[in-house]
Order: C-alpha cells, then sequence, then structure tokens
C-alpha cells in the first residue's frame, strides 16, 4: 500500500512540475506568435524543454540557424547519456519494447526517479513495470498543458512579452542546479560564461561567435584553475 | 516550408535518433568527455537565457523571488504538498509579475 503511495506520489510530483513548464511554454509560444500545431508538436515529439525553448526563443528574436540547432543537440546529448546509464546499470528491465518506451519519454526528472537508491536498491520487476505509467502519464499531461498555456496565452494576449523571457531563465537555474548536484563546475561555467558572452556582444561579435568564444575561454579557463589546484594540492602532499 | 519547420523537423528526428541509439549501439563515452560536454551544454544554454533576463524590463526582486520558488517547488518534489503549496505560490507571484 505505502509502495503504491509512493509511486503515486511521484507521478504527482513529476507532473506537476511538467504542467507548470509546460503550460509556460504554451503561453510563451502564443505570445510570440507562433500556431498551437507547432507548438503541440514541439512538445509531444521534442519534448525537452530547454530545446524547445530555445529554439522558440531564437525564432521570436530571428536568430533561428544552425548555430542554434546545434546548441540545442549539444543540449541535448544528455539524454542520451541518461538511456545509456540505465541501459548499462539495468540492462535486464532496460531493454525490449519496455526499454524502448522509456528512452522514448526519459527527461532529467525521469531519470532521476528511475535512478533513485531506494528503487535500485530494492527494485522488481513490478516496479519497473510501473515506470512507464511514471513515464508517460507526466508526457500526456505535458502535451494537455502545453495547449493550455498557449490558449491561455491568447486569451490574455495583452500581457507583456518580454515579461515571458523569465521562463527560459528559470529552465536553465533548474537545469544548473541538477548539474551541480554532482560537480560544482557548472556553476563556474555558467557565471564565467555570461560576463564574457555579453562582453563579446558588447564589443559587437557575432552573436554565435560570441557565444563559441565565451563558451571556450570559460572551458579552458575551468580546465586551468583545476588544473592549479590539483597541482598545488599534490605540491602540498609531497611537502607533507 | 518556414524556417521554422526545417529546424523542427531536424530536432524531432535528431531527439529521437539520440534517445533510441543508445538501445541499439553501446555508447562508450568516458567520464570526462561526459563531463565536458555537461559542461559546454550548460555554458551554451546560459548564452542563450541570460541576456533576455539583464535586458530584461521587469522588477527584479519579483523576478528573482518567483525563480526561487519556482526552483525549489521543482528540487522539492518528494513532498507533493510542498510542490503544490510553493507552485501556486509562484504562480500566483507570476501573476503579479505579469
Amino acid at each position: 500500500m505505502s509502495k503504491n503511495n509512493s509511486f503515486f506520489q511521484e507521478i504527482i510530483t513529476i507532473s506537476f512540475s511538467y504542467c507548470i513548464f509546460s503550460f509556460f511554454f504554451g503561453f510563451t509560444s502564443a505570445s510570440f506568435k507562433l500556431d498551437i500545431f507547432r507548438t503541440t508538436i514541439m512538445s509531444a515529439l521534442i519534448y525537452a524543454g530547454a530545446a524547445q525553448n530555445i529554439i522558440l526563443n531564437s525564432w521570436y528574436i530571428s536568430q533561428l540557424n544552425l548555430f542554434s540547432l546545434m546548441s540545442v543537440i549539444i543540449i541535448n546529448s544528455r539524454n542520451s547519456m541518461y538511456c545509456n546509464l540505465l541501459k548499462k546499470k539495468h540492462s535486464e528491465y532496460y531493454s525490449g519494447i519496455r526499454g524502448f518506451l522509456l528512452s522514448l519519454f526519459i527527461t532529467d526528472e525521469f531519470f532521476y526517479y528511475a535512478t533513485r537508491k531506494k528503487r535500485t536498491e530494492d527494485y522488481e520487476n513490478s516496479e519497473w513495470k510501473g515506470l512507464i505509467y511514471l513515464a508517460v502519464i507526466p508526457y500526456v499531461l505535458y502535451i494537455i498543458f502545453t495547449m493550455l498555456g498557449y490558449k491561455t496565452g491568447l486569451i490574455l494576449n495583452f500581457m507583456n512579452i518580454n515579461s515571458v523571457s523569465v521562463f527560459p531563465l528559470l529552465l536553465f537555474i533548474v537545469f544548473l542546479i541538477e548539474s551541480s548536484i554532482n560537480s560544482y563546475r557548472h556553476f563556474f561555467m555558467a557565471g564565467l560564461v555570461v560576463p564574457i558572452y555579453c562582453l563579446s556582444l558588447y564589443c559587437e561579435l557575432n552573436r554565435d561567435i560570441s557565444r563559441i568564444f565565451a563558451v571556450l575561454i570559460s572551458l579552458l579557463l575551468i580546465c586551468f584553475f583545476e588544473k592549479q589546484i590539483r597541482n598545488k594540492n599534490k605540491a602540498n602532499g609531497e611537502t607533507k | 516550408m518556414k524556417e521554422i519547420d526545417v529546424i523542427i523537423l531536424i530536432l524531432i528526428v535528431v531527439t529521437a535518433i539520440q534517445r533510441i541509439l543508445p538501445l541499439f549501439i553501446d555508447i562508450e563515452i568516458s567520464q570526462k568527455k561526459e563531463d565536458i560536454i555537461k559542461l559546454i551544454s550548460t555554458g551554451l544554454f546560459a548564452t542563450f537565457v541570460f541576456p533576455d533576463f539583464i535586458s530584461g524590463s521587469l522588477n527584479p526582486l519579483l523576478y528573482i523571488l518567483t525563480i526561487i520558488i519556482m526552483t525549489a517547488s521543482h528540487l522539492l518534489a518528494k513532498n507533493s504538498l510542498v510542490t503544490l503549496i510553493s507552485g501556486t505560490v509562484s504562480l500566483l507571484l507570476f501573476g503579479i509579475i505579469n
């Protein structure tokens, strides 16, 4: 009974956060005057908040190009990593049609729930079957709330469009915190990349070149400082 | 076909491949490479969202407050009641901002 309750709680919590995210995606999309068909198709077939918002924002500010597409593909590559990890760790359960369905619906939150210590310690076949529900129910709600958000956006179309840009930022912060659970470097990356990017824009560099420049410089700086700290620690260890 | 349609179409295909490919092929990526890809993702994502925030014309305090509450609601997802309350508050705040 308690197992059912906790499972039900997992479905509610994942669904709730998805509902908020998809609702605001639909809302933003309506404010940006993208039609409902494309909006729903994006939610249903791409099913990745960050990717959808970057594409939507880039399209809105007429910056949609191959670079934004490549960026989204790189950002989405973590889905491949999640699938790979699930397959390696739980090959007996993550295979066949079940594995295929779980792969299609994989997200950051789903991955978190699927690999929870409690679950992986005493996972049972029935519980892994239950994961399909955990993947499918939030997905269906995600699509429904995208449409609801879109309709709401249309009704309230007098709202200030600028205010909608809070949503991609919110998504990024969630993404950053989730990434930083295992590594502090993501915080440094975000802290370094933004000023460098803004500085390059200020120097009137092209947006895409500025992005590449900012990311590479930040990456190099992080690697450099990490190496320095590692060498320092090593030197301290040797003198002791 | 519009530019956005082409991009959406490519993205649908690539995302599906990215999700399904590991089922059929063993992808061997070292931890170091994985970390670098994740770092690059964070950096790229940041360049897409932060300038919007910097140039935003909103009340920064409410802006940040909403973000904190919505993030907390997401992270505290272990407790659905907390999620429900904080989510409702954040939605109300969003209404105030607008």
